[in-house]
């Protein structure tokens, strides 16, 4: 994976995180780049493998599907989002701000090819679903046994 | 880099995965108040229409949403542990209670709070 974000403090959280099973917490010893990550507020994403695909969830809310953009180059997805912050009168105040906006874009590195002309995508409710076929020969074949 | 990294390929157990299924993530919100109320937007990717529920209770508005997505077991990356949000919001003393508006769209809800009208600001002529 292209992506990976290290939290030096993700180790110790495990500690006080009951959710977390001791079992995690060894892992995260050994591995700890593989400790799930979750520290941005927009375009966070998840891929998951299928087997025969890759399904992708990224989070896009507030975006209007004209604003989204996916582009797939061998093994390597990436999305741009543009968010635009909505207009505030004068006489308005902020009291609280933490959503973020402007433009965003993240690349992602899959483990295989995929099959670049049959990617899906479905925006819906500030969720977009990618589908992403793998290349023919990055799936598994079976060997007759003579 | 190495392209293919198989160590990064996680396999949960059905207990840490029972576990996720349940987890709510506070969601991000913005906070604009104005003469006659405030508005509050929060980022909830995900929840369809139908699986919503603001309530209000006293002075506190609780807004919770699922998630509508299909949770798989070998995740190769994974940011959204979740399975919906929730948060709380503890309203100000001259909220309308009777008069709030929630709407949904792209992701985003916008629950638009009225202040009562005596607390909203009154023009007073000179005679």
């Amino acid at each position: 994976m292209l992506v990976r974000l290290n939290n030096p403090f993700k180790t110790f959280e495990s500690f006080f995180n009951t959710r977390d099973s001791i079992d995690r917490l060894f892992d995260s010893f050994f591995n700890d780049s593989t400790r799930y990550v979750n520290n941005s507020r927009i375009l966070r994403t998840s891929i998951a493998d299928q087997k025969d695909s890759y399904l992708m969830y990224v989070e896009v809310p507030g975006c209007s599907k004209e604003n989204i953009k996916l582009s797939v180059k061998n093994d390597v997805v990436t999305i741009s989002a543009k968010r635009e912050p909505e207009k505030i009168d004068e006489k308005t105040n902020v009291i609280r701000n933490e959503r973020l906006f402007g433009e965003f874009e993240r690349s992602f590195q899959l483990p295989s090819e995929v099959k670049v002309d049959k990617v899906e995508a479905e925006f819906k409710d500030g969720l977009l679903k990618v589908v992403l076929p793998k290349e023919d020969k990055a799936l598994p074949k079976e060997i007759t046994i003579k | 880099m190495k392209k293919e990294d198989n160590k990064i390929q996680r396999y949960d157990t059905e207990e840490v995965l029972a576990q996720k299924n349940y987890r709510l993530a506070v969601p991000f919100a913005d906070i604009f108040a104005s003469e006659n109320g405030y508005r509050i937007d929060v980022d909830m990717p995900g929840v369809s229409k139908d699986k919503f529920s603001v309530k209000v209770d006293h002075d506190e508005l609780l807004v919770k949403g699922e998630i509508d997505k299909t949770i798989e077991k070998e995740y190769y990356f994974n940011e959204m542990n979740y399975s919906g949000f929730e948060r709380t919001f503890v309203l100000p003393a001259d909220v309308d209670i009777d008069k709030i508006e929630a709407s949904y769209n792209n992701g985003v809800l916008s629950i638009t709070l009225n202040k009562k009208e005596e607390y909203k600001p009154k023009l007073i002529e000179i005679k």
